[in-house]
């Protein structure tokens, strides 16, 4: 057998691809110990358990059906603390300082790959597996690549981009070369009915809207930031209208701003220390050039001179191609558009960086763009 | 198709390259070491038989059927009923009043709501101790006004003044466990009951008794005398079927005139619990009873020996305090002999109950609620414990069936567990 006994966590979320990620493991020979990881309790802190797309009972139990049907051991594991510290608190921060920010990049870098991680050792289990579509392949260097899944249409890389090597080294994507068709058919023929479970698609820990979130939340901490309102002025300076808090806006944001006007207007730009929120027409949006900061390069290495990439500023996007120059010893990068174009670029999401390569595409590394 | 051929071939990259500095733990583990009776103790022989005689005579009819099918049905019924009465009171077993439940957890929601009904006007405020199980915490919450929770002394003991100095004029329930499911520490029950006498009180006082009975020596119709209205049961906490306990209700104290049925129907129970009796539970809680009439003083010292043996073994393991604290390991007069509760400091109580599962021995920390998530417990926060000291806590309770084999090997597995965790090293 390929995985010899040897035991892994499967993170296990109660879904679809961490299912069969576990299973497919199980059935290769390694000692799989299943994990959900509770983050968020739906009954002390409000919100909707039906709404719920994780931690929700039924999704647990989903999990734990995998796993007794394949007769390995499943457990929670409480990740409250670390979820709330890790992903929630600076969620509502960035939100309440003008920033969109992405809480699944935190929940990667700090739990999943990080407290979970922790977690395994002290069962001293130091493989920790889950459910991304994305691959980890051994460079000529010695070093190890992420690189996209070949299935492209699901491939979650854009999330992983912050990995380090120990992180690459310690961790296994089992499904991860796989088409979702295959991976639903492949739980299908064990008669699992989570072969059939609809896909999660928006922020697990908000089952209200988002601004609402933020504010209950901001409530519970302290000196989290001004959730105070103010003005909604143009990119010429006059004043249209008054909002009722930075955190209800996303730069490249067209609706909800109740503000009527000859042509269609956009968020371009959030101060959070006026409290002005810019709006514009869409060319005030395009920019040619931004910074990121929070610099993470796959290989451990800052490369020395600027380079060509593919550039991702969401996950549902094509790359772009751009320069890219690393500044201040990598740890922050200056991104410009090839030719004469230019995009909106939203302060607070990762901008991740791909080249081609023979196996592939291959991430190089990311960050977090700066205003 | 092919994607999965492709995705075992990465695999096997994936094994050969990057992961070979992993050496495979071939801990073959035989069967589990059980060291969580107070979640449940295994079924004793006794109960398999009987078990096994009621299926094997076919004799699961209707107790309340007039045929002779039905009548040997009641007739097994019956007998466990007396069979539970003799073993819960030696001399005052005409005084108990037992009405049978699905569990422990029936029986005190039971008990809360049957003495509320009957104080309709003054149902506004319950009295109980901070660390009762969430069968009495949740249905005293869910159905009194307020609710007065009263902590406990460092060694986990609720004081009877306290309890008494919390009674308001509205209070229509106390509620105080006789032995916590966590540190398996006695409760002053007969003390709280005189302290209320002695204050008027007029509600009743209702007493969870389900860690107790079968692994502590106490006389219900004695407690019952004294002013306890009722007590609750359960089957599997000490060695009979899951799925069957009973509330006690104490005849002397007249609390039968005031307890209300919570389910209402055929009439069953004398009224008190409609719904078909299960008979096949019933009568392994009768046998279990029958049984530890005779045997239970002995059980209770050999498993005394035990526990003590395993916290020895512990405790010259980690002979430093910072290392390893005993919060609660209880003599035989002063609650459960079989539990040991222990703290150490560092590693969460969380993850090593996870890691000793892995290893093959069974304990816990906290209680588990349904979705897996182990909770701290109430009962070290009523002690003043902080939460980061209850979080360190894992508790080992030993059941009927435990052998010094089992206790030798499980001593040296949670020492070599505890080590590695601390060493924060791989497993070899």
């Amino acid at each position: 057998m390929i995985g010899q006994g040897q035991k892994v966590v499967v993170a296990m979320s109660g879904g679809v691809d961490s299912s069969a990620a576990a299973l497919l493991l199980h059935e290769q020979g390694y000692q799989v110990v299943g994990v959900s990881m509770q983050v968020w309790d739906y009954r002390k802190n409000g919100g909707s358990h039906s709404k719920a797309t994780c931690c929700a009972p039924a999704d647990f139990n989903d999990a734990r059906t995998v796993a007794d049907y394949a007769g390995f051991p499943f457990y929670v594991f409480d990740f409250e603390e670390e979820f709330y510290e890790a992903v929630i608190t600076p969620f509502v921060r960035a939100y309440s300082h003008g920033y969109t920010p992405n809480p699944c990049l935190d929940c990667n870098r700090k739990v999943k790959f990080s407290a979970l991680r922790t977690r395994a050792r002290s069962l001293g289990i130091g493989l920790v597996a889950t459910g991304h579509y994305a691959r980890i392949l051994k460079e000529e260097d010695g070093t190890l690549g992420l690189y996209t899944s070949e299935n492209n249409a699901k491939d979650q890389s854009y999330f992983l981009y912050a990995m380090t090597q120990e992180d690459l080294l310690c961790t296994m994507f089992p499904i991860g070369e796989m088409e979702k068709a295959d991976v639903r058919s492949y739980l299908r023929s064990h008669g699992l009915d989570v072969a059939n479970k609809a896909e999660s698609q928006d922020i697990c820990f908000v089952s209200s809207r988002v601004s609402e979130f933020v504010e209950t939340e901001a409530k519970r901490m302290k000196s989290i930031g001004d959730l105070s309102g103010g003005s909604i002025v143009s990119v010429d300076g006059a004043k249209l209208g008054t909002h009722d808090g930075v955190h209800q806006f996303t730069v490249g944001q067209r609706k909800g701003l109740g503000i009527a006007h000859s042509e269609p207007l956009y968020v371009v730009n959030i101060d959070p220390q006026t409290r002005d929120v810019t709006v514009g027409p869409r060319s005030a949006l395009e920019k040619r050039q931004f910074s990121v900061g929070q610099v993470n390069w796959i290989s451990g290495r800052a490369p020395e001179n600027s380079f060509d990439a593919f550039v991702k500023l969401r996950y549902r996007q094509d790359g772009v191609l751009c320069r890219v120059e690393p500044l201040a010893d990598g740890s922050r990068a200056m991104v410009t558009f090839q030719g004469s174009d230019s995009s909106a670029v939203s302060p607070g999401q990762a901008a991740v960086f791909f080249s081609n390569s023979k196996r592939g595409l291959r991430v190089l590394g990311g960050g977090i763009i700066e205003r | 198709m092919s994607s999965y051929v492709f995705c075992y071939q990465m695999s096997d990259f994936v094994a050969s390259n990057r992961f070979m500095n992993h050496t495979i733990s071939a801990s073959a583990k035989s069967r589990a070491i059980y060291l969580d009776a107070n979640a449940g103790a295994r079924l004793r022989p006794v109960a398999r038989v009987a078990l096994e005689q009621m299926l094997h005579a076919q004799d699961c009819g209707n107790p309340s059927s007039i045929h002779s099918v039905g009548r040997r049905a009641r007739a097994g019924v019956s007998k466990a009923r007396a069979e539970v009465s003799h073993f819960l009171s030696a001399d005052h077993s005409r005084d108990l009043e037992i009405v049978f439940t699905s569990g422990g957890t029936e029986a005190c929601n039971a008990m809360i709501k049957g003495f509320l009904h009957s104080n309709a006007q003054k149902s506004s405020h319950a009295v109980s101790t901070a660390f009762e199980h969430p069968a009495v915490s949740d249905t005293l919450l869910a159905s009194c006004n307020r609710v007065t929770k009263v902590g406990a002394n460092k060694d986990g003991v609720v004081c009877p003044e306290e309890i008494a100095n919390a009674l308001t004029p509205d209070t229509a329930l106390v509620c105080v466990m006789l032995v916590n499911n966590e540190t398996g520490v006695l409760q002053p029950v007969a003390e709280v009951a005189r302290r209320l006498r002695e204050r008027g009180f007029g509600g009743a006082l209702l007493c969870d008794a389900t860690q107790a009975i079968g692994k502590f020596k106490v006389d219900l119709g004695e407690l019952a005398a004294c002013g306890v209205s009722a007590f609750a049961i359960s089957g599997h906490k000490m060695g009979a079927l899951q799925g069957v306990g009973a509330v006690v209700l104490g005849r002397q104290s007249d609390s039968c005139r005031f307890f209300e049925p919570s389910q209402r129907g055929g009439g069953q129970e004398s009224g008190f619990r409609s719904g078909t009796e299960n008979v096949l539970g019933i009568v392994t809680l009768g046998a279990v009873c029958q049984e530890l009439k005779t045997t239970m003083s002995e059980e209770i010292s050999r498993v005394e020996n035990l526990r003590d043996m395993f916290r020895s073994k512990l405790r010259a393991d980690f002979p430093d305090h910072e290392d390893f604290e005993i919060i609660s390991s209880p003599e035989q007069s002063r609650g459960l002999s079989n539990t040991l509760l222990v703290r150490l400091p560092g590693i969460r109580g969380d993850d090593l109950v996870i890691a000793l599962d892995l290893e093959g021995v069974c304990a816990s920390h906290g209680s588990a609620c349904s979705s897996g998530k182990q909770s701290v417990s109430p009962a070290l926060e009523a002690m003043g414990r902080s939460p980061k000291e209850a979080r360190e806590t894992v508790r080992f309770s030993l059941d009927w069936a435990a052998t010094e084999e089992e206790i030798m090997r499980a001593s040296g597995i949670v020492s070599e567990v505890v080590s590695r965790m601390k060493q924060g090293q791989l497993s070899s």
